[in-house]
């Protein structure tokens, strides 16, 4: 036989080397750095809210992985800390890939742009969740293409991590300002680029660049734009699934229902008790997102927002369980049409009050607080408008309640240095058996969690593990 | 004057020719026209005979030659048929031209076999001369003879006999069966060799070993009989084949199972084999070391083993039966706590919780009593029946079997039934030519079910673990008819598990079907165009097509809060699939062999060839599917009938596979004493990157067979001594899909808009590599036999070393991306052994003993992963590290359980415990000392799932009649994992507990054997987290099997009009000596096939004790 003869390939599926060939190909590469962003932000919430005062893991799912880091004591072994970290490089590879061939098609230049800063601003993205989660992350920014390379990479300080990932933002400040395309609405947007960035400014503590990102956002569109950024009147409405990308939303992760393969988010399944109660598909979940008690009991009984949660009693105990994710339509908890939202105008809002308060202005801060509360239906205290230490608490609780359940909780309190003292005292309050544990606290070096084990195993000259994990 | 037989054909066969100025060819090719008559001579001295003319009518052939061949110096012997014409020696000349002398008597008799059987065709000689004769279907002769002269009696596979004729007339011989002989022969690649002349590592197993086994397939029958081979039979639903090592674990990524050669063709797919009714069987050659591999070169890495199937030989055409009939049962249960113990424990564990008591469980009238166990276990059926025809004339050969095995499952709702035919036939078309088909197809039936898996699981798996942890206060059925469940109870909800699932709710809801057919058969065409040369073109066509169809009933209640029963189905349960596999191959070999001598002393034979294999595969898959009597539930439940399916999700895939190789082999001896051999081949496969696709595999092997030295003729105990060496290099490329060195992208998809718009989306595969190569086996072997007191003794020891240059899917970090490894040449992995065999005849009177006994040690090593990697992926209990063998089990050490508040200060905690909870031991910390906490740095090397040895025993006896064989074997120093208890947990669920559990602690006062914690735990993932209590040790001796055989005697036979029968009890795993608990399976795994992932038994389908009857008969 003649060597052609062994020449066998794939036909059915696109291989590496023949895939970049087009627009198109660009495109659906970019597309799964959105559809990776659905494992990203999976894991996200057991950072974000499990990990916080806010939610708990029923213990009767019997699932290390969530009992560890709910009660803060996460090994480096937690199969969650390790999912976290593949899936942000997983989207962080496409968007490289991305990046790497978009020279090498012809397409036209705003659409080259376009498509660029699309994966600039999901890179950033990730960049920044990596590094409020982990500290010193690997930096990759080209594709890796071999082994050598995969394993040439070190931790990069957390500070040149973020100068990548507010050039990233920066230039996806470029990006379109809206879309008209129903099939591209739902892409990173120019002011979803500067909502970020003002949040990344905010966590650095750089007030005065956050104060400029954040007036541009609710500057523009301008007003009386169909585009323009804005509270919705109803609380509820901002979560409906079937109003997708509304006008309250900036940035969010896009789920629906009822395709084959599914389409669906995962969160109900999570915020449901891991018993028989309830009705229809929601009789029972996993329990891995459950509401404490603690956090149910912070809204005032006028409080709109209560509309968001729930609670049902099962046999062993009474459950409080947002309903940010029901979506109402759905035949299986996995199938929700419920997008992620990870920026909405509200967060706008709190976090321009932050800033004006941290610039010493709590007068300035006031009316964006009080937006928020209004339409909650909760009146605003006027004193705060001259209590600058008060007004930070009030924001502080104010996004408790007003970003509950959406994974701010614990970055919010590590922002502000407030993590030890506020979950310190959760743990010490009288919490159930099935809520948390006995004797747990957060101690200094649980504030940011660790590498995966076997990723440092894979790389010891390279890759540190976090002192004391 | 001729020296001729007259046999009845010879002389019952007249002739007519008219030929005038013919050749001698010329007469032999009319005389053939006219009878059955061949013939043979040598062409070259036949020219001598001029032109001849013959004019007769109703001449027997006798009268014919004489006239043809007598007046030129020629003579001819006619055997029955065969007619051979030579020249007439001188001396023979001179004798036959005397007159008859007057001493020349009739002599007559009958040759017998051991047992009495009259032996057709078998030879009779006068010494000396080439007088000769033949005997008869009664085994009867009549030779004429002088008083002098010696007859030596031979017949192939006997002994020769001489006896002197001294005034005897009638002489009646009964031959014995020349051990040696049967034994002489090992079939090796592409041919066969004398088992004297062979310097590498062959074992073989005789059909006639496994013919009585009550299993299914021939895999099964080779377990304990072979040294070096490991079988480890991780699973026992019906059908299924254990996993076979030769000499260990070579590779991590690829396959590490054997290449099996069935009928000269070679396959990777076990399933083919095993497809074979055992009894097919002629002989396993199990080939150990690489040099006896290397001619297959690029697939034998992990040994070969060929499999000769039964063929027909010449003479009485002879029918066989074989049946067997008998019952299967689960080996071992599980001890359970019964109704009253597990009362005793909910009670302790609701109290812990603080939670009231119930009604129910304080009234035992209420009790339903059940043994879940009993429940899902059954006593099954076995039958097994085989009805055969072989023989043939001595121009062509046939043989034809059916077969038909029904494997009803212990578990209910399992089973295997195989229909199988098999034909082979072949046929001299000239004395040069001989063709020959083979055809094997066989149909298969299953119904599996899923066992393994956890009591919760929601869809049909954990049907095991439901059995042992149901509750055995709850019945199986309702009142009304329905299957009792638990979340469909709304007082028994309240207490107990309502995810756990009634087990045979599952059983009969799942009805997963498979539909096997497969074809192997292939036509060869064999040619001899000089002595000594042989040249061999085979071709195989093989088709494999199999169907899956796949339906789950509405009744199915899965545990979490499902309304589905019989009185009231839930059509959004359903689940249907319909799936086809299709495999074609062709595979094309040919070969050349020429064996010749160079003076007397010097023997060569060489071979030479090339073949070429294609293959193709397609797979679809269809869910739902849709079918008249299955009405089909979609995902908006909305459910339809076949009118108005719409298929939802559909896959397809198509794949295909090369490879081609030439080979080259000589093999040479010295008087048959110094042996040398070497081969060299060159494959081509596809499943290698563009740039190292071609690999070479040379070997080498000597061997001296010193007991043929005349120094060594003084010691006459010693029959038999040899020492043979060898090294070869062999490949592997059984790895997983077809295109391993290239990566794809997957179609994936997002949903943008304020519409649901969905997009399509790739994700890239990960890692391609061009020069991606074989991996390769570098094996030394070194080995000695030796046989005393006539071979009544005699043993096989050899020593091995291999070593495997791997490709390993070597691990990356993950922040590339796009893929946790990227496969490459890379790495190495070394198995250095040691085995025995030895087979002893301990008494061989009328009362024979006879022993065979092998054991194996292998020493298994991960010498090197990628530059800097020190372990595979895998963190959890199994572990692979480098400088450690394959398959570390790694977990917390218990130290005891938490007694009192004190302990719970004292001691080091894992999570949160408290009082009542299982204590670990702290071994390190980050600094690699104690540092008071327990968490991923104290869990330490606890064991490992490689045996030190195993081992295998069989015991033959026979008295008269009577023959009795038992079979042992066993495996020593393996640790074995068993997760299957992690589900009867004494958790806050309230489920069943093993009988052990009745050691729990209990109270500060009662601790319990400090191996079980407290009923009702709150920390319950802390308490089954891995640690020495769920750790056993895997070793065990099994009766394998012992077999009752009873000859009926000849005098009976005659009556009934049968050659042979016999009857026998046999019963297979009749008892194992072991610790290990559980199902009492160490080998059990979940992850089957899998060397890096073994060593946890996570409640595979239990093996079955068989008792089979059955009867074989030959008429």
């Amino acid at each position: 036989c003649s060597n052609d003869y062994f020449d066998r390939f794939p036909t059915d599926e696109p291989t590496e080397n023949t895939f970049f060939t087009d627009q198109a190909s660009i495109e659906q590469m970019l597309n799964d750095g959105y559809v990776t962003l659905r494992d990203a932000y999976e894991y996200y919430y057991v950072i974000g809210d499990l990990a916080s005062d806010d939610v708990y893991n029923s213990k009767f799912n019997n699932s290390s992985d969530h009992i560890t880091i709910n009660e803060s004591n996460v090994v480096a072994d937690n199969g969650i800390i390790s999912n976290l970290w593949n899936s942000a490089y997983a989207t962080i590879s496409r968007t490289n890939l991305v990046l790497e061939n978009i020279d090498k098609v012809s397409m036209s230049d705003s659409v080259r742009n376009q498509y660029a800063n699309e994966a600039k601003f999901l890179r950033g993205l990730m960049y920044f969740n990596l590094v409020r989660i982990y500290g010193d992350v690997p930096l990759v920014l080209e594709d890796v293409k071999t082994q050598e390379e995969a394993l040439s990479y070190g931790r990069e300080a957390v500070a040149n991590v973020y100068d990548q990932i507010i050039a990233d933002f920066t230039d996806a400040e470029k990006l379109p300002a809206f879309y008209t395309d129903n099939a591209d609405i739902g892409r990173a947007t120019r002011y979803a680029a500067k909502g970020m960035l003002a949040k990344v400014y905010l966590t650095l503590k750089r007030y005065s660049e956050a104060n400029a990102k954040l007036e541009q956002v609710m500057a523009s569109p301008p007003t009386g734009n169909a585009n323009a950024y804005h509270l919705l009147t109803s609380y509820a409405d901002v979560f409906d699934a079937a109003n997708p990308n509304n006008a309250e939303i900036i940035f969010a992760v896009q789920f629906a229902r009822g395709f084959t393969p599914s389409q669906g988010n995962p969160f109900v399944q999570g915020a449901m008790a891991n018993e028989d109660i309830g009705t229809g598909v929601l009789k029972r979940g996993t329990g891995t997102f459950l509401m404490t008690e603690d956090l149910a009991a912070s809204f005032p009984n006028s409080d709109k927002r209560r509309g968001m949660f729930s609670r049902l009693d099962g046999s062993r105990r009474s459950y409080v369980f947002t309903t940010k994710y029901y979506d109402e339509g759905m035949v299986s908890t996995v199938d929700a049409g419920n997008d992620w939202i990870v920026l909405r105008y509200a967060d706008i809002n709190l976090m321009y009050a932050e800033v004006q308060n941290e610039m010493g202005d709590p007068g300035a801060a006031y009316p964006f607080l009080q937006a928020v509360r209004t339409r909650a239906g909760l009146a605003t205290d006027e004193n705060l408008k001259t209590d600058q230490a008060a007004m930070r608490l009030a924001i502080e609780q104010e996004r408790r309640l007003e970003l509950f359940c959406e994974g701010h909780r614990w970055f919010d309190l590590s922002r502000t240095d407030r993590l030890l003292t506020v979950m310190n005292s959760h743990f010490q309050s009288d919490l159930s058996n099935d809520e948390i544990g006995t004797d747990n606290m957060v101690q200094d070096y649980e504030l940011i969690f660790p590498i995966p084990r076997f990723q440092v195993n894979l790389n010891p000259e390279n890759i540190d593990q976090n002192d004391q994990y | 004057v001729m020296n001729v037989s007259a046999s009845a054909y010879s002389q019952n066969t007249k002739l007519a020719l008219n030929l005038h100025q013919a050749s001698i060819e010329q007469v032999f090719e009319a005389i053939k026209d006219q009878s059955d008559f061949n013939f043979l001579y040598r062409s070259d001295l036949i020219k001598e005979i001029p032109t001849v003319s013959i004019n007769v009518n109703k001449a027997n052939i006798e009268k014919v030659l004489d006239q043809v061949l007598v007046p030129y110096q020629f003579t001819y012997d006619v055997y029955d048929k065969t007619i051979i014409i030579r020249k007439i020696e001188p001396q023979e000349k001179d004798e036959t031209a005397l007159p008859q002398k007057t001493s020349v008597i009739d002599v007559s008799g009958t040759v017998t076999d051991e047992n009495g059987q009259p032996i057709p065709g078998a030879t009779i000689q006068v010494k000396g001369t080439t007088k000769g004769t033949v005997t008869d279907i009664e085994g009867s002769y009549t030779i004429n003879a002088e008083d002098g002269d010696i007859l030596i009696f031979s017949f192939i596979g006997y002994e020769k006999q001489s006896i002197e004729v001294a005034h005897q007339t009638v002489i009646d011989v009964s031959l014995v069966p020349d051990m040696k002989a049967l034994e002489e022969v090992v079939v090796v690649g592409y041919g066969t060799q004398s088992k004297h002349n062979i310097a590498t590592a062959i074992a073989t197993v005789t059909g006639e070993s496994m013919a009585d086994l009550p299993v299914t397939n021939p895999t099964q029958a080779l377990v304990g009989q072979v040294s070096g081979v490991q079988l480890q039979q991780t699973n026992g639903a019906p059908g299924e084949a254990p996993v076979v090592r030769i000499r260990g674990n070579g590779s991590i990524t690829s396959g590490n199972g054997p290449l099996y050669v069935i009928d000269g063709y070679p396959t990777n797919d076990a399933n083919l084999i095993n497809a074979i009714a055992p009894r097919d069987i002629e002989s396993m050659d199990i080939l150990k070391d690489a040099a006896a591999a290397a001619i297959y070169g690029s697939r034998a890495g992990n040994g070969v083993i060929i499999v000769t199937t039964k063929k027909g030989k010449s003479g009485k055409t002879r029918f066989t039966f074989d049946g067997a009939i008998g019952f299967e049962n689960v080996m071992q249960k599980y001890e359970l706590m019964n109704a009253q113990e597990f009362v005793e424990m909910a009670k302790e564990g609701l109290t812990y919780q603080g939670r009231e008591i119930p009604e129910f469980l304080n009234s035992p009238e209420r009790w339903a009593n059940t043994d879940w166990q009993d429940v899902i276990f059954r006593t099954a059926p076995f039958q097994n029946y085989q009805l055969g025809a072989s023989g043939g004339t001595d121009k062509m050969r046939f043989a034809v079997s059916a077969a038909y095995t029904d494997q009803q499952g212990i578990i209910e709702n399992t089973f295997m039934k195989r229909y199988s035919l098999r034909a082979s036939f072949d046929a001299d078309i000239t004395n040069k030519l001989r063709v020959g088909v083979n055809l094997q197809p066989s149909f298969t039936q299953r119904r599996t079910q899923q066992t393994t898996g956890g009591n919760t699981s929601t869809g049909v798996d954990g049907i095991l673990a439901e059995a042992l942890t149901m509750p055995p206060i709850l019945p199986v059925w309702q009142e009304n008819g329905d299957y009792f469940v638990i979340t469909q109870d709304p007082e028994m909800k309240t207490i107990f598990n309502d995810e756990l699932s009634n087990p045979l709710v599952k059983l009969d809801a799942n009805k997963d079907y498979f539909y096997t057919f497969r074809q192997s058969g292939n036509a060869f065409l064999e040619y001899t165009p000089i002595t000594g040369l042989t040249m061999k073109s085979t071709f195989n066509l093989g088709i494999t097509a199999e169907k899956e169809e796949w339906y789950v009933e509405p009744f199915l209640a899965r545990g979490n809060g499902n309304t589905g029963n019989i009185s009231t189905p839930n059509l959004a349960q359903i689940r249907a699939r319909r799936q086809n596999t299709t495999n074609t191959n062709w595979y094309w070999s040919n070969t050349a062999t020429y064996d010749f001598d160079l003076g007397n002393s010097h023997h060569l034979t060489a071979l030479l060839g090339f073949d070429a294999a294609r293959q193709s595969d397609f797979f679809v898959s269809l869910e739902p599917r849709t079918d008249k009597d299955n009405p089909v539930a979609f995902v908006n439940s909305n459910v339809k009938n076949v009118q108005g399916a719409v298929l939802t999700q559909g896959t397809s895939q198509r794949r295909e596979y090369v490879f081609d190789a030439i080979f080259g082999r000589v093999n040479y001896n010295y008087n048959n004493k110094y042996l040398f051999s070497a081969s060299l081949r060159r494959d081509r496969s596809s499943r290698f990157g563009p740039e190292n696709r071609t690999g070479v595999f040379p070997s080498v092997s000597a061997g001296w067979n010193i007991s043929d030295e005349p120094f060594m003729e003084s010691l006459s105990s010693l029959s038999m001594l040899k020492v043979r060496s060898s090294y070869g290099e062999t490949g592997n490329d059984q790895l997983g899909g077809y295109y391993p060195w290239i990566t794809t992208l997957q179609r994936e998809y997002y949903v943008f808009g304020t519409t649901d718009a969905q997009v399509v989306a790739y994700r890239p595969g990960g890692f391609s590599n061009n020069q991606l190569g074989w991996e390769k086996n570098r094996q030394f072997d070194a080995g000695i036999e030796v046989g005393l007191f006539k071979d009544r003794v005699s043993l096989v020891v050899d020593f091995y070393n291999r070593n495997s240059n791997l490709i390993l899917n070597a691990d990356l970090p993950s922040i590339n991306g796009k893929a946790t490894s990227v496969i490459q040449n890379v790495g190495n992995v070394r198995n250095r052994g040691w085995e025995f065999a030895m087979n002893t005849v301990n008494i061989a009177s009328e009362f024979k003993w006879n022993t065979a006994f092998n054991i194996s040690f292998n020493r298994n090593k991960i010498v090197s992963l990628t530059s800097g990697q020190t372990q595979l992926s895998n963190q959890g209990v199994v572990r692979n590290y480098v400088g450690r063998p394959m398959g570390d089990l790694y977990m917390y050490i218990v130290e005891g359980t938490f007694n009192n508040a004190e302990d719970v200060v004292n001691y080091p905690k894992l999570g949160s415990q408290g009082i009542g909870d299982l204590r670990y031991r702290d071994v390190s910390g980050p600094e690699g000392v104690p540092d008071g906490v327990i968490n991923a740095n104290d869990q330490v090397r606890a064991g490992n799932y490689q045996p030190d040895f195993v081992y295998g025993l069989t015991n033959t006896f026979s008295y008269k009649n009577l023959d009795l064989t038992i079979l042992i074997d066993g495996s020593h120093g393996a640790e074995v994992y068993r997760s299957q208890e992690l589900a009867l947990s004494l958790s806050r669920w309230l489920e069943n507990g093993s009988k052990e559990s009745m050691g729990r602690w209990r109270s500060e006062s009662d601790p319990g054997n400090g191996r079980y914690h407290r009923a009702g735990t709150t920390n319950l993932s802390s308490n089954i987290a891995p640690s020495t209590r769920y750790l056993e040790n895997g070793s065990f001796l099994r009766v394998r099997n012992v077999t009752l055989g009873y000859q009926l005697p000849p005098v009976l036979l005659d009556k009934i009009q049968v050659q042979q029968l016999r009857l026998y009890v046999t019963g297979q795993n009749l008892h194992t000596f072991s610790k290990f608990g559980g199902f009492g399976n160490p080998q059990g795994n979940g992850a089957g096939d899998n060397a890096t992932n073994n060593g946890v038994e996570s409640g595979t389908y239990p093996l079955a004790r068989n008792i089979s009857f059955g009867v074989n008969l030959t008429f």
